[in-house]
């Protein structure tokens, strides 16, 4: 009697989103960090887009670029700390021990952070009509950014998922992130 | 109160065909350590309960890990439920059910969210994995606590959650890893009478392991003895005991000064056996309990307290491995 690997997919994603919701620890700063970061560099660096060749005529335009980015990492630091934590606790041996599928269970653990990182552009996007920053394409332009912002979480999310996988030990995740974000803005 | 569960024909059934479990020379290594498995030969038969007891680092839970296919073993074969753990991972999966030692439980779902996701992933059908679930929660004692969070339960509560999930899909075979640690003795009794109840009327097979001779005492059909990977001794907890044969002879001295000269006098009725207080205790060899007390009469050696002890499991740890169960892990520096 095996369970389709739909059901598996719905039934984890439903977990994985419940625990999300369930933590706010984990919602505010997601949102409220990046805002903060906004709130400073727009406030002090206006200046440098008086730079020849500076790519946007408002610096505030530029910085918005950055929350997204940023945001989209929270999310999925969140969910590679998730499933570490369910290496450490063991109740990825208890999943295991069910006929799921390990691919539902990547799936199914990415459903949260994409429900994250949804909730992460809604908000920024709203934020941005109130300062005065609007997508040039309109409605359609925000709902590509959303759901641009719900891959790249996805994405992110699926190496934090590796990486847990790797080292088995939510602390890794966590402290292996920030330098991918680095390596990100070298680049 | 408990659940007529409509497959409940079906799994007898099965039972029948093999639900026992079959070891022959299990080894488990860990890389840079001593064999947390050293050879293990075992066999339980359908319907039976088998203790598992050993102290603190034993390999205990090891050689759970591997029997529930979580753990590849480093050498030996093992069939449980008919299936080779090995070859046949799925198929020994879906016939067991496992509570390990540390209840892994998401703090952060509540109970009815944990039994309904195990159900599902299990491929119950809807109505029946509600069923099912409400079923379980009534058996362990929690359908009042079902819609708060794990988080919040008690030591005792996850432990009751986490047996319910083993029992999600009607297992015929059940390992449970140290199941009564923490427990209070009211929580502990009554996990004893599921369990019972469970191998005696429905004819499920138990693995259980635990620190506890009391528990391997009261509740399993044949107890193996672990001690450094190894099963230094293996019978019904009965014959086991009678292996070790005579009591033992506890005596308090009343002053503390007269401690060498009491064991002096017990030292004559037979060997010193170890004790965690103050006492003094002998395993009789020589006459009994009437000649202890007159021997320290003529001594004129006052004692608080004076037990006759008939032989314990520890009794034959001590016997077998020349240790005393009670601490007999610590001794090694090791922990749980
Ligand atoms: N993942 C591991 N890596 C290295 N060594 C391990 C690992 N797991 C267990 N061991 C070692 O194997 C031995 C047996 O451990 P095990 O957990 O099976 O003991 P146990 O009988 O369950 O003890 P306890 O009563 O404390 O739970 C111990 O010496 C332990 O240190
Ligand atoms: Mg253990």
């Amino acid at each position: 009697m095996r369970s389709p690997m739909l059901l598996q997919v719905a039934q984890l994603a439903r977990r994985s989103v419940i625990r999300t919701l369930r933590q706010p620890a984990v919602i505010v700063p997601s949102v409220l960090f990046p805002m903060l970061l906004l709130a400073v560099n727009s406030g002090g660096l206006q200046p440098a887009t008086n730079l020849p060749g500076f790519p946007a005529d408002s610096y505030l335009k530029f910085a918005f670029a950055l929350p997204f980015l940023q945001g989209t990492l929270f999310a999925a630091t969140a969910a590679g700390t998730d499933l570490a934590r369910d290496i450490e606790t063991g109740f990825l041996s208890r999943l295991s021990l069910t006929p799921v599928r390990p691919a539902a269970l990547l799936i199914g653990q990415l459903a949260g952070t994409v429900v994250l990182a949804v909730f992460q552009g809604v908000v920024f996007l709203s934020i941005g009509l109130v300062i005065g920053v609007t997508p040039e394409a309109g409605v359609g332009g925000a709902v590509m950014l959303v759901l641009f912002m719900a891959l790249l979480a996805l994405g992110f999310g699926g190496i934090g998922a590796w990486l847990a996988l790797r080292t088995g030990n939510g602390e890794a995740v966590q402290g292996l992130f920030p330098l991918l974000f680095v390596g990100l803005f070298l680049s | 109160m408990v659940a007529t569960i409509s497959d409940e024909t079906i799994t007898r059934q099965e039972r029948k065909r093999g639900s026992g479990i079959e070891v022959e020379g299990l080894v488990r290594e860990f890389r840079k350590g001593p064999r947390a498995v050293d050879g293990i030969s075992l066999s339980v038969a359908p319907g039976e309960i088998y203790g598992f007891l050993g102290p603190n680092g034993a390999g205990k839970s090891t050689t759970v890990l591997m029997l529930t296919t979580l753990l590849p073993p480093t050498a030996g074969v093992a069939r449980v439920a008919g299936h080779d753990i090995v070859r046949e991972g799925p198929k020994v999966r879906a016939a067991i059910g496992a509570a390990l030692q540390e209840a892994a439980l998401d703090p952060l779902l509540t109970g009815r969210e944990h039994l309904g996701l195990q159900a599902a992933l299990h491929g119950l059908p809807k109505q029946e994995r509600k069923r099912r679930g409400e079923a379980l929660l009534e058996r362990v004692g929690l359908t009042e606590a079902a819609d708060r969070k794990v988080g919040g339960y008690s030591g005792g509560m996850k432990r009751r959650l986490d047996l319910a999930l083993a029992l999600v899909h009607n297992p015929r075979v059940l390992f449970l890893d140290e199941p009564t640690t923490g427990l209070d003795p009211q929580s502990r009794s009554a996990l004893w009478q599921e369990v019972a109840r469970l191998a005696h009327e429905e004819g499920v097979t138990v693995f259980l392991t635990t620190q506890y001779l009391e528990e391997a005492d009261q509740l399993a059909d044949r107890v193996g003895i672990i001690d450094r990977g190894r099963i230094v001794a293996e019978d019904t907890p009965a014959a086991l005991k009678a292996q070790v044969g005579r009591p033992s002879v506890e005596a308090v001295p009343a002053n503390p000064k007269d401690r060498a000269a009491i064991q002096r006098t017990l030292e004559r009725f037979g060997d010193l056996v170890t004790t965690q207080s103050s006492a003094v205790a002998v395993r009789l060899s020589r006459g009994d309990l009437t000649d202890v007390v007159r021997a320290l009469d003529v001594e004129g050696l006052p004692v608080a307290n004076l037990k006759l002890n008939a032989p314990t499991l520890d009794d034959v740890f001590l016997a077998k491995t020349g240790r005393s169960l009670e601490g007999a892990g610590e001794s090694e520096g090791e922990q749980g």
